[in-house]
């Protein structure tokens, strides 16, 4: 039996599946989940689907049952924390006034651009969270607001899924966090089947909404993490997204974003950083659909032993986006005998008023930088780490605020293999 | 950009090579089956070998389907609508020398700017010439011959050179490789031979000029270019056809191999009548090149300039698996009117410090589609690898469409892979600065593309790059509005 197959069976026993969930079943039943022919440039294949024991969301804790420590609380932000895709956090939260909760049918069937993406491609990956997520969250932020989502898995054993759309309205300023933790390394046995964590973003941004979004993969132990981040963006509208991979096992991640309204600009910096076996695959899809459009994409990978990384990066520029401005950069590094880097950008353009441009490199450290800082007296291993770091650093630049990023650069930093130096991480 | 009506009488000079020679042929039904390939195996009197191999490609194209991941738009492909097979029908005997080759068939060269005569010997080149599914006639083969150059075409390189064709044939681009690959395969009717002794320096240019001229016949020539050690060849390529409404249907294959130290340049303007400016017509172009450096410190470069066909399909690629080898890719890519081109090339990097250029220039005019696709991939035991990849694509109209998919794989950590693209159209201030410097808007368009495409150009052998600018105005001509 497939694992699709499965997948649907152990959702069909759930008892009175309804709504969007009923319907995102049909959905995987009609479209499937990726081919082979689909998937002929994804390395954190779905082959590894088959593998996963048990598709049905873990129970919720025990009561005492102890969590893994959680991150010290960023400031200025509202935390809501999710153990195994339930919401632990009370809500209303108090600090957050300018954030509705609202039925997650009508927000699912209000967003027809996310939902042709869930019907083709990687979207379709976006349903398995939603068939699964045992509380899905839907949002409308209507003012200023910084929002910290926690996830956090108890067990290896089961999946843990979370479906979340988050709308932001008209001239909204908004902060968004997004850290997946796992589970503790220590807490699960070596030999334990590789479980499934889902995740299913939408994203949808009024006339000059700015969002600035920090998604920090960190999650220790053998599972598979698949993450799906639809975005639309209305005129002016803004978007910043940090995308930090620096997590075990095999972490695959698809963003569509979509720049429906004139001038909207998105910024995306993503940074992977894999040892071991790990496998990173990030692939980000931008459309160009009004005048005016910029997307900015920059992308920094590290692979260490015998670590794979992968970016696709695929700009479409319309035949409506006219003046539209497209930058990508990608940039791999090969630090293993094994390990191997994969990078595609990919302009696909329908208007002739354009400047785009994009540059991609795989390699090693410069051997002439390296000769450099070894000249002035530096150890190997600091050298190569500095070098490293300089390499990682315009992605970690993004990220705000400052205690995020050290956290960030922290959990990079464990899946080098040239440590960098404390006082690079101060 | 729109309606600059000076530009748009640069382009609407027209297809120059689409007439018709009235010849009799002998054109066999259309349809495809297996007695269609034994049809063609037994008009060449070809060996057993060499029908089994047809016969297995046949039953493996039958198992594929056509692939459809390029990014192009056609109507399907009736593939039993097609005549397989069609050649002039010959005055007695096979002609023995040019003399005896049919006159209209050399007033058709003529007319063409092909220099079969050989006392055209000036032009320095040696010509093999490719009418429909036959080789009509090969030029300069004696004097090739003195240097132990074989150069002839490939239905007689099977009885004169079946070792050869035994131990090559089909080892760069297997029958199974891919579904038009696998086609040409099972039906392929002729095509140039080349092999060039050990320590070689090949004294002159060889050429392959193909023609179709037949209605509703496909071309399926097949080239097989053999440098042995320490060898230098310089190939050029030139194919042209009659202007129909209705498409047909071109499937080659060249392979190349280059043993120790030796060099194979390989250069290609493509011509092929591109349809109407409705997008009528128009010769469907699928065309599998693959060329492999099999010994130290070898070197083969694909030099294209694509201006012809309805729809390309071409890849033109280097396998570098000898040490030390190197493996350029110079393309310039133009799709104007309807025309659609998804080309690209690919770079597969075995050997330690193999090196790859590739450097592609798309030009997208009128409703054209240009697409670079390219995939550089490191192996593990490519040490020391190095590629560098330069594409850019100029947009000229707002009704066209450049795209650019390049794949980098590396899994060598001594390795280093470099791309860098751009996209942009000829801004009205760059017209500006040409026109008040007191050029006309014509010249002024072709001065920046001819810079744009100088990078390759300078690649091409002479007589190629004069040809192929002026092809390049001619395709172009008023795509800038």
């Amino acid at each position: 039996m497939s694992a699709l197959e499965r997948l649907l069976g152990e959702f069909e026993a759930q008892p009175a599946p309804a709504g969007a969930r009923l319907a995102a079943a049909q959905a995987l039943r009609t479209h499937g989940l990726p081919t082979r022919r689909e998937e002929n440039w994804r390395y954190a294949n779905l082959r590894a689907l088959e593998g996963v024991a048990r598709f049905l969301p873990a129970a919720p804790p025990a009561p005492g049952t102890r969590l893994p420590p959680l991150p010290e609380a960023l400031a200025g932000y509202t935390r809501l924390v999710f153990v195994d895709g339930r919401l632990t956090t009370a809500w209303p939260q108090p600090d957050a006034a300018q954030i509705t909760r609202l039925p997650m049918d009508a927000a699912v069937a209000g967003d027809a651009a996310a939902t042709m993406f869930e019907t083709t491609g990687d979207g379709r990956m976006g349903l398995i969270a939603r068939l699964f997520a045992p509380d899905p969250l839907s949002l409308r932020i209507a003012g200023p607001a910084a929002l910290e989502l926690i996830f956090v898995t108890t067990s290896g054993a089961a999946g843990s899924y979370a479906e979340i759309a988050i709308e932001i309205a008209t001239g909204a300023q908004v902060a968004l966090v997004e850290r997946h933790l796992g589970c503790a390394a220590a807490t699960l046995p070596p030999e334990a089947p590789a479980s499934l964590n889902c995740s299913n973003l939408r994203l949808r941004l009024a006339a000059d909404a700015q969002l600035r979004h920090t998604r920090l993969q960190q999650a220790a132990g053998n599972a598979l993490h698949y993450h799906t981040l639809s975005a639309s963006l209305g005129d002016r509208g803004s978007y910043s997204l940090a995308h930090i991979s620096a997590g075990d096992g095999s972490d695959r991640s698809s963003a569509q974003i979509r720049l429906q309204g004139r001038e909207a600009t998105v910024r995306i910096r993503a940074l992977a950083a894999a040892c071991d076996s790990g496998i990173a695959d990030a692939q980000f899809t931008v459309l160009h659909e009004a005048p005016g459009t910029r997307s900015d994409q920059l992308f920094r990978g590290i692979a260490s032993d015998r670590a794979h990384i992968s970016c696709s990066a695929d700009v479409q520029v319309l035949p409506g986006a006219p003046g539209s401005r497209v930058l990508q950069s990608l940039r791999g590094l090969i630090d293993g005998k094994g390990a191997e880097v994969n990078l595609r950008p990919r302009l696909t353009i329908d208007t002739d008023d354009i400047q785009a441009a994009h540059g991609a490199t795989t390699g090693r450290l410069d051997e002439d930088l390296l000769f450099y800082l070894l000249s002035r007296g530096l150890e190997p291993a600091a050298a190569r780490s500095l070098l490293k770091w300089a390499f990682l650093g315009e992605a970690f630049g993004a990220i705000e605020p400052p205690a995020l990023r050290r956290a960030a650069e922290l959990a990079a930093a464990a899946r080098l293999s040239d440590a960098p130096a404390t006082e690079l991480l101060q | 950009m729109s309606g600059n009506t000076e530009l748009s009488a640069l382009f609407d000079r027209g297809y120059e090579h689409g007439f018709v020679t009235d010849i009799e042929s002998d054109t066999i039904a259309a349809g495809l089956d297996e007695s269609v390939v034994r049809l063609i195996s037994a008009r060449k009197r070809e060996p057993k070998f060499l029908l089994d191999w047809r016969l297995r490609a046949f039953a493996h194209w039958r198992q594929m389907r056509e692939p459809h991941w390029a990014h192009l738009h056609y109507p399907p492909i009736d593939y039993q609508a097609i005549s397989y097979f069609s050649a002039p029908k010959p005055r007695g005997d096979a002609p023995k020398s040019l003399a005896d080759v049919d006159p209209k068939l050399l007033e058709t060269y003529a007319k063409l700017g092909v220099p079969l005569h050989e006392r055209a010997r000036l032009a320095g080149v040696a010509v093999d010439a490719v009418f429909d599914s036959v080789s009509v006639a090969t030029t300069f083969k004696s004097r090739l011959a003195e240097a132990g150059v074989v150069f002839c075409p490939f239905s007689e390189a099977v009885h004169s050179h079946p070792e050869l064709l035994e131990q090559y044939l089909g080892s760069v681009v297997p029958y199974t490789d891919n579904f038009y690959a696998t086609l040409n395969c099972a039906v392929f009717s002729d095509g140039s031979f080349v092999y060039v002794p050990p320590g070689v320096r090949c004294p002159m240019e060889l050429s392959t000029y193909f023609r179709i001229n037949a209605a509703n016949t496909g071309q399926f020539e097949r080239t097989l270019i053999i440098a042995d050690a320490g060898s230098h060849v310089s190939y050029l390529e030139g194919c042209t056809a009659p202007m129909r409404d209705e498409n047909q249907l071109h499937a080659a294959v060249v392979e190349l191999v280059a043993l120790d130290d030796a060099q194979i340049k390989y250069s290609t303007v493509q011509n092929w009548y591109p349809g109407d400016a409705e997008g009528r017509g128009g010769i469907f172009n699928f065309v599998t090149k693959r060329g492999e450096c099999r010994g130290r410190n070898s070197r083969i470069s694909w030099t294209q300039v694509e201006t012809g066909s309805a729809i390309t399909w071409k890849y033109p690629g280097c396998v570098l698996r000898g040490e030390n080898s190197v493996g350029e890719f110079y393309s310039v890519a133009t799709a104007n009117n309807h025309q659609q081109a998804d080309t690209g090339t690919k770079m597969i990097h075995i050997g330690a410090n193999s090196r790859s250029t590739i450097v592609s220039k798309g030009i997208s005019a009128g409703h054209g589609q240009n697409t670079y696709r390219g995939l550089v991939k490191i192996m593990p035991s490519a040490h020391g690898a190095r590629n560098f990849t330069r594409c850019d694509s100029l947009l000229l109209g707002s009704q066209c469409g450049a795209h650019t998919f390049p794949y980098l794989e590396s899994r060598n950590a001594l390795a280093t892979v470099e791309h860098e693209a751009s996209t942009s159209r000829i801004s009205e201030d760059q017209l500006f600065y040409c026109q008040q410097r007191g050029l006309g808007p014509e010249d002024a368009v072709n001065m920046i593309v001819s810079g744009f495409c100088r990078e390759v150009f300078k690649e091409l052998p002479m007589e190629f790059a004069v040809e192929a600018q002026n092809l390049l105005a001619v395709t172009l001509e008023g795509a800038v509005g």
